[in-house]
């Protein structure tokens, strides 16, 4: 007995002399890391902006964009005819595009239009199982969308590097930058006419990098956009779906069952369902190579003549 | 789950507690904590691979008892046997079946022959490689009467998936960590702080240098075609350091907070880059595989006993198949066997055991000999890396080809970028502090222990920051594919 509680003394007395250790080590680095967490936090960017702009007027936007970089860098809401709003970001897959919908559908009383562009490689892929999973982060910060129980997903410290949020840091709180991209409407304004890059070369490498070997994810996602035209239907809101323009370097080198899987999945959910319509601008002539910023994004000439484009369309299709 | 996450920042603590404080009066308590909380690590990867890891566990629990029950050797046989193609069967399907039906139907096509035996579709379970050794040396010494078998469950399932080690080692003996499990442990502040001190180092070698050395390695590997001799020379020696850094690190986190739950580890490496032959640095490198090959394979074929031809056959086998081991391409069988060509002439000429000690011992620096075997070995090893790093025979081939071209005497590229001038900088301080602890345990074990306690912790700092300063995304450890 007399030995027992000796241990269970000595236990105590070198545990407790560990956690006071541990707490005074550890204490100054847990400061600094909510510290950073706070500052990062409070710059604010596309999403934090989006997501303010959704939970203040969502329920004046009468058509709504949905998407990746495609609809992000595509369409320019400025030259829609009605209240328009591109809530599309870089790599936004559907699996989100669909989050964001629910998120804000109590709100949308007013909305007419949703668009959704569906590319070559938006039915194979979603964010969290691309090399772009770091960016789920910014719907859980900013958007309060959880998709994933990784905790670094919920922190903005630890998606990145500290030397990369350091930069950030100083780029914002002492050289005065702004981390937001898009314009009033969402429209990404970083693919500049004024520095368009080489569309031969981008080209072949890009088709590669969104071409899948695998594609187990089309049932699922083309799940999710049925649920969005479902949703849609319900409310009396069209759904525009479409595939964006892009260069013939880009086109030439898809890998064609891909391709023909998209496009007939595409006419098939227009068939099943009356409230959707897909056009199909992969090939469209009209957008020729100062239209491109790379070879599958325009820049803001090509976005202008591209919104436009399917302001008439979405309009003609309303009579 | 990855050491080197964030999720395990938040599981180390919780279960630490939960073993010290809740379970702490009861060693069977703390015993299924540690297994629960084991299983959990493992299903946090894949959780549909645990029942395999179950499934294992049980048969060799099972067949232990068997063996030491079974009162012929023809019933010991047996059930030795049994356990043995069991587990080497999963391992067989899980990891070399492909590659045995690609190799045997190619072998067909060169003899007119056509033979379609298809291949499987599955992913390889991770750590599969590590508790199948697990399991068989528990095996292996049951039926050498060397221990007796375990007849709780729940100590022998602790042996076998203990979390620290569950998916990349080092490779326990259960002569050495069984009775670890069996007897009460108590909590040791200075050895609580040792190991925390240990998982600092070798999350620094991973996140730090490995992490940061896999993206130039990578980059060279994966376009050799496109790089100048010298271009390759680095990726070389980048990927030479990268999988030092990758796996030691793993094994410093794994021993590390094995430690704080009590339990002490086998060691895994020892300054291997600091060897003077190549001997000495099998003695130094994944230290827990080498031991398990020589007790399992190399002792049992007649180990150095026999003439020059027996000693050179049993060497070539040993060093094939822990090739083989790392997995299924001709690639890892290469690089085995170039091992075993640089080890062949030591063993002939019986100085494969001339450099057991500490490289300089008690010294500041090597001496001239030394540091020229020394830098003779790094080279020789660099080079069976290339073929170890490479995706096939051909590329390994090529790679090399350009290796000793004109080119080679070229200017490196990335060399005018910042970031490479940092990663040889921290590469450089790195081995300064490896070579100055390389008589510990591990280089920091004794780093400013008597230095005043700001300047101590201003060094763990620096270590810290350095990791948060570089890290960001959760780069996957190497031989979590073995």
């Amino acid at each position: 007995m007399v030995e027992k509680n000796n241990n269970l003394f000595i236990f105590n007395f070198k545990m407790r002399r560990f956690l006071i250790y541990c707490s005074a080590f550890l204490g100054p680095i847990i400061l600094t890391v909510l510290g950073l967490e706070f500052l990062l936090r409070n710059i604010p960017n596309d999403y934090s902006f989006k997501n303010g702009y959704l939970t203040k007027n969502s329920d004046r936007i009468q058509t709504l964009f949905l998407g990746s970089s495609h609809a992000f860098y595509d369409i320019n809401p400025e030259y829609m005819h009605t209240i328009s709003f591109n809530a599309a970001h870089v790599s936004q897959t559907l699996d989100l595009d669909f989050e964001i919908l629910m998120k804000y559908k109590k709100h949308f009383s007013k909305l007419k239009n949703i668009v959704i562009p569906v590319s070559y490689f938006s039915l194979f892929e979603q964010l969290g199982k691309t090399d772009e999973y770091w960016r789920l982060k910014n719907y859980s910060v900013y958007y309060n969308i959880h998709t994933t129980n990784k905790i670094a997903d919920y922190s903005e410290l630890l998606s990145y590097s500290l030397k990369i949020n350091l930069s950030r840091i100083d780029s914002y709180y002492f050289q005065g930058h702004s981390e937001i991209s898009c314009s009033n409407l969402g429209f990404g304004l970083k693919h500049n006419s004024k520095n368009n890059r080489d569309l031969i070369s981008s080209g072949p490498a890009t088709a590669q990098r969104h071409t899948y070997r695998d594609l187990s994810l089309y049932n699922e996602n083309l799940k999710i956009l049925s649920s969005i035209i479902e949703f849609a239907r319900k409310r009396n809101i069209q759904v525009f779906v479409f595939t964006p323009p892009a260069f013939h370097t880009y086109v030439k080198n898809l890998d064609t069952n891909q391709l023909n899987k998209t496009l007939s999945a595409m006419n098939e959910l227009q068939k099943k369902h009356n409230n959707c319509f897909y056009f199909n601008m992969l090939s469209d002539s009209v957008f020729t190579a100062k239209d491109f910023y790379d070879s599958d994004h325009l820049n803001e000439i090509g976005a202008e003549k591209f919104t436009i484009r399917m302001d008439r369309l979405i309009n003609n299709f309303r009579k | 789950m990855l050491f080197n996450s964030i999720d395990f920042a938040f599981f180390l603590p919780i279960v630490f507690i939960l073993y010290w404080f809740v379970t702490y009066k009861n060693l069977r308590f703390q015993n299924v904590l540690l297994l629960v909380a084991s299983y959990f690590f493992y299903a946090c990867w894949d959780y549909r691979f645990l029942f395999l890891l179950v499934f294992s566990t049980f048969l060799d629990y099972l067949t232990g008892l068997k063996i030491h029950e079974a009162e012929s050797r023809k019933k010991k046989l047996f059930w030795l046997w049994l356990s043995i193609s069991v587990n080497l069967g999963f391992l067989g399907v899980f990891k070399y079946y492909n590659f045995f039906a690609s190799s045997f139907a190619n072998a067909l096509i060169h003899i007119g022959l056509k033979a379609n035996l298809g291949t499987i579709n599955v992913i390889l379970p991770v750590g599969i490689s590590f508790y199948t050794f697990h399991g068989l040396s528990y095996i292996l010494d049951i039926y050498k009467n060397k221990i007796k078998p375990v007849r709780d469950f729940i100590e022998y399932s602790v042996f076998v998936s203990f979390f620290p080690l569950l998916v990349a080692g080092p490779i326990e003996r259960a002569t050495h960590l069984l009775p670890q499990i069996q007897k009460k442990r108590y909590f040791d502040y200075s050895k609580a702080i040792d190991g925390l001190r240990q998982i600092l180092w070798g999350l620094f070698k991973k996140i730090v240098i490995a992490d940061n050395c896999a993206e130039y390695a990578n980059q060279i590997f994966n376009h050799s075609s496109d790089y100048s001799g010298s271009t390759l020379v680095l990726g070389a020696l980048f990927f030479t350091f990268q999988i030092y850094c990758d796996f030691s690190g793993y094994s410093d986190i794994a021993l590390g907070t094995a430690r704080i739950f009590g339990i002490e580890l086998l060691r895994n490496f020892a300054f291997p880059y600091f060897s003077r032959d190549i001997a000495e640095f099998w003695r130094r490198w994944h230290i827990s595989l080498s031991s398990w090959f020589r007790d399992y394979l190399y002792i049992p074929l007649g180990g150095s006993k026999g003439g020059a031809w027996f000693k050179v056959r049993n060497t070539l086998i040993i060093f094939v198949v822990s090739g083989f081991w790392h997995g299924a391409n001709l690639t890892f069988i290469v690089w085995g066997l170039l091992n075993a060509i640089y080890f062949i002439p030591l063993l002939l000429l019986n100085k494969n055991r001339t450099n057991l000690g500490i490289i300089a011992q008690g010294k500041c620096l090597p001496n001239f000999k030394e540091f020229l075997q020394m830098s003779f070995t790094f080279g020789i090893t660099v080079f069976a890396w290339i073929f170890f790093r490479a995706n096939s025979l051909e590329q390994a081939v090529n790679y090399i080809s350009g290796i000793f071209s004109k080119s080679t005497f070229s200017i490196p590229e990335f060399t005018g970028s910042e970031n490479f001038l940092s990663l040889v900088f921290l590469i450089f301080l790195f081995l300064i502090i490896e070579w100055v602890g390389r008589e510990q345990q591990y280089a920091i074990a004794k780093l400013g222990l008597n230095w005043y306690k700001p300047i101590r912790w201003a060094i763990y700092y620096s270590l810290i920051f350095a990791i948060f300063y570089y890290g960001g995304k959760e780069q996957q450890f190497i031989y979590f594919q073995f």
